[in-house]
């Protein structure tokens, strides 16, 4: 399994070696808008490993890539289920 | 849009994860942003929350108590307790509710200098990722935790 990392590299590990990141989140209300509607959200601020400590892969999609998660890639957004 | 800024929807999380229920009760989470791990972010204190998984054979009391004496000694959360703040969380522990369908315990932790913390915790797995970022992390204020959580784990 491939993710990205903070360090500024991407690391292949398998799952079980993903223990001991260090995920940080931080909540916040944000709007989403299409041309359509705006919505007032609440996001998560999550760092680029939390998935793979929880072993959660994507419904859909993927995961941020490595410059998503460090803030040099294009602004990136993952959805919950629900919304 | 995003706040006014372009952004690019690249995924969807599955209905196993219910990741408000589990770290923010009572909340909801409707979509997810990255967070860099950067000194700016380290600085960010109260609001940020660190998760963990516990080493192999500590069971979550060890590593809860260890988590307490660190919180305990870190500089910011004291700062800003004698001023009668708000402090973003207790120094608390929990295991997920859904850590054992997703690969094993869990601790997370709200913590106020969370780089610092995890950087001395032993009960949580060594850190293999964002080392450089705790590297940043004043010396002195590392010192100073690890020598309170000495002290601290000592007592118990």
């Amino acid at each position: 399994m491939t993710f990205a990392s903070n360090r500024g590299h991407q690391q292949s590990r398998s799952s079980s070696d993903v223990a001991g990141c260090v995920p940080l989140y931080e909540a916040d209300n944000v709007v989403l808008s299409s041309a359509a509607e705006n919505l007032r959200l609440t996001s998560v601020s999550v760092s680029g490993n939390l998935l793979p400590l929880l072993c959660v892969t994507p419904l859909l999609g993927r995961p941020f890539t490595e410059e998503e998660s460090n803030g040099t890639g294009p602004r990136a957004v993952v959805l919950d289920h629900l919304t | 849009m995003l706040n006014s800024h372009p952004a690019t929807v690249v995924g969807v999380l599955p209905r196993t994860l219910d990741f408000a229920s589990v770290f923010d009760p009572g909340t909801q989470m409707d979509l997810f942003v990255p967070l860099p791990l950067t000194k700016r972010s380290n600085a960010w204190g109260n609001n940020l929350t660190l998760i963990g998984r516990l080493k192999p054979s500590v069971n979550l009391a060890k590593a809860a108590a260890e988590m307490t004496v660190l919180g305990a000694g870190n500089p910011p959360y004291r700062s800003q307790k004698r001023q009668g703040g708000r402090i973003g969380g207790q120094q608390d522990c929990g295991v997920s509710r859904f850590a054992r369908g997703h690969g094993g315990q869990r601790v997370h932790a709200p913590t106020s200098y969370p780089h610092a913390i995890l950087a001395c915790c032993a009960s949580v797995e060594p850190l293999t990722l964002g080392l450089d970022e705790i590297e940043r992390v004043d010396a002195a204020s590392r010192l100073a935790a690890r020598d309170e959580r000495r002290c601290g784990l000592n007592s118990l």
